[in-house]
């Protein structure tokens, strides 16, 4: 019963116990030298990545971090052996690339990926509250197209080798990290300098990606299924998550309620709202948040693999164009990147509905 | 909520969409797309290297303008971050950490009297000082 509980978490209690040990687990890389409220940010992360592939030139935020290499890789791995690893893409390559380039965009306004939401208000953060109250109402509004028969084309079954290119990638570069190359940028201070040991790193990001492929853990997934669906198996996992968080960070003393001193933030409440809100409305139609995209691209979703690379291009573009949000607040850059969102994700909304036509 | 499908729902989409184009178009000719970023010219407008900032900073500090000081302060972090990251060799050190720590308690408790700017500029240095991903 208990291997079938991990192996096939479909109960609230599975997801539950699941979604507790992402907690703990985020709030332990913490603990072990991530930046304040980054055990976990698929977001944060993506950016450094970016930048020690030298896709940006921001010193500060350049780091291959292991836990994104090993998201893909978990994924993949659980994936494989379960026998879910199936090749599949083409719905809609080019509107997951430019969602994908979207929803990074608009966490990086906030400062933190959807699962960063969960860690920041963990922390005491009312700006990641907020944020939290933003990225909610996000998927309940998506909700009301889901129901209008929102959807894309059915994804096209393709060549096993075309699922292999990204886990390769990720292990390759998992490998070169290990091994110290110097062909990877790394900062010496900043975000991307803060980091835990890398073998916990990558352990953990292992972790991370196999657990969330056989739970589907998504936080904006598991608010849609509760809004949709009536659905809260998905949803014990989120608040499980928060409340292991919550807890691990009162008992180590890093819990600490605040509306203007919270590590590494801004204090814009409307931007932090209307950010993630763009952030849950658009992973809701593009099937995940950052870490879920990273999961099903590691899974052999093609689309998925756009869509982080998507993510990519718009770390470098977000650094390059002065995007992202820092502790002085948000940029003129930042606000017109979530206004864009908006209307990219509305106007898809708009258009692929039931009778209408399917952009692809 | 069946008033918002099907027609309601694409109108209000649009309606949505116009409105954050619009907002957008506003936010782009605000003239605030400017790369630099954190107000590095300062309390005084003008571009000022941190070495600079951090003798204004001593020097309103010891005549006792905490309001200034703390602006000078920022516009120093703003140019050099590595003034309040802990691992680096340019780390102001934990006395001004402290420092900082007491302009906060001191300025919320009232003990400090300072401009509007003081509690903005101390919380911005404690922000940047204890985290954050950038």
């Amino acid at each position: 019963m208990i291997r079938r509980m991990f192996a096939y978490p479909d109960t609230a209690l599975a997801l539950a116990l699941f979604g507790g040990l992402f907690g703990v687990a985020a709030i332990l890389l913490t603990a072990l030298g991530n930046p304040a409220a980054t055990g976990l940010c698929a977001s944060c992360f993506l950016v450094n990545v970016a930048g020690a592939l030298h896709l940006h030139a921001k010193a500060s935020q350049s780091y291959l971090r292991p836990e994104i290499l090993g998201i893909v890789l978990g994924a993949f791995f659980a994936a494989f052996s379960s026998r879910e690893h199936r090749v599949r893409g083409f719905a809609s390559p080019v509107v997951h690339f430019i969602g994908g380039a979207f929803l990074l965009l608009g966490c990086e306004v906030f400062i933190g990926c959807p699962i960063k939401v969960l860690l920041r208000t963990a922390g005491g953060g009312a700006v990641g509250l907020a944020g939290l109250a933003g990225l909610g109402s996000g998927v309940v509004f998506s909700t009301l197209f889901l129901r209008d028969g929102f959807g894309f084309r059915t994804k096209a079954v393709l060549p096993e080798a075309a699922g292999l290119v990204l886990p390769a990638a990720a292990f390759l570069l998992l490998l070169g990290a290990s091994m110290g190359s110097d062909l990877f940028a790394a900062a010496d201070f900043g975000g991307g300098a803060n980091h835990a040991p890398f073998a916990a790193s990558a352990a953990a990001g292992l972790f991370f990606g196999a657990a969330g492929q056989r739970s589907r853990f998504c936080v904006t997934g598991s608010i849609r299924n509760a809004a949709l669906l009536r659905d809260f198996r998905e949803g014990a996992g989120t608040v499980a998550f928060l409340l292991a968080a919550l807890l691990l960070n009162a008992l180590l003393g890093k819990f600490s309620p605040t509306v203007t001193l919270e590590p590494g933030a801004h204090t814009d409440f409307l931007w932090a709202f209307l950010a993630m809100a763009m952030v849950g409305f658009g992973a809701i139609l593009v099937s995940g948040c950052p870490f879920r995209q990273l999961v099903l691209a590691g899974s052999g979703d093609l689309d998925a693999a756009a869509a982080v690379a998507g993510m990519l291009v718009a770390a470098s573009f977000s650094v390059a164009f002065g995007v992202g949000s820092s502790p002085a607040g948000v940029t003129g850059a930042g606000k017109l990147a979530v206004l864009s969102g908006w209307v990219f994700f509305l106007a898809l909304a708009a258009r692929n509905r039931k009778g209408g036509p399917q952009v692809g | 909520m069946e008033i918002l499908s099907g027609r309601n729902l694409t109108v209000l989409a649009l309606a949505l969409a116009a409105l954050a184009a619009a907002s957008a178009v506003r936010v782009a000719v605000s003239g605030d797309l400017r790369v630099a970023g954190e107000g590095a010219a300062g309390p005084a407008g003008e571009a000022v290297s941190a070495g600079r900032r951090l003798v204004l900073a001593g020097a309103a500090e010891s005549s006792g303008d905490v309001t200034a000081a703390l602006a000078h302060y920022r516009a120093a972090v703003a140019v050099e971050p590595r003034l309040v990251e802990r691992g680096s060799p340019e780390f102001l050190g934990t006395e001004f950490e402290d420092k900082v720590n007491a302009w906060i308690s001191g300025l919320k408790g009232g003990k400090i009297r300072g401009g509007p700017t003081a509690l903005p500029d101390a919380s911005y240095l404690f922000r940047r000082m204890y985290g954050g991903c950038g």
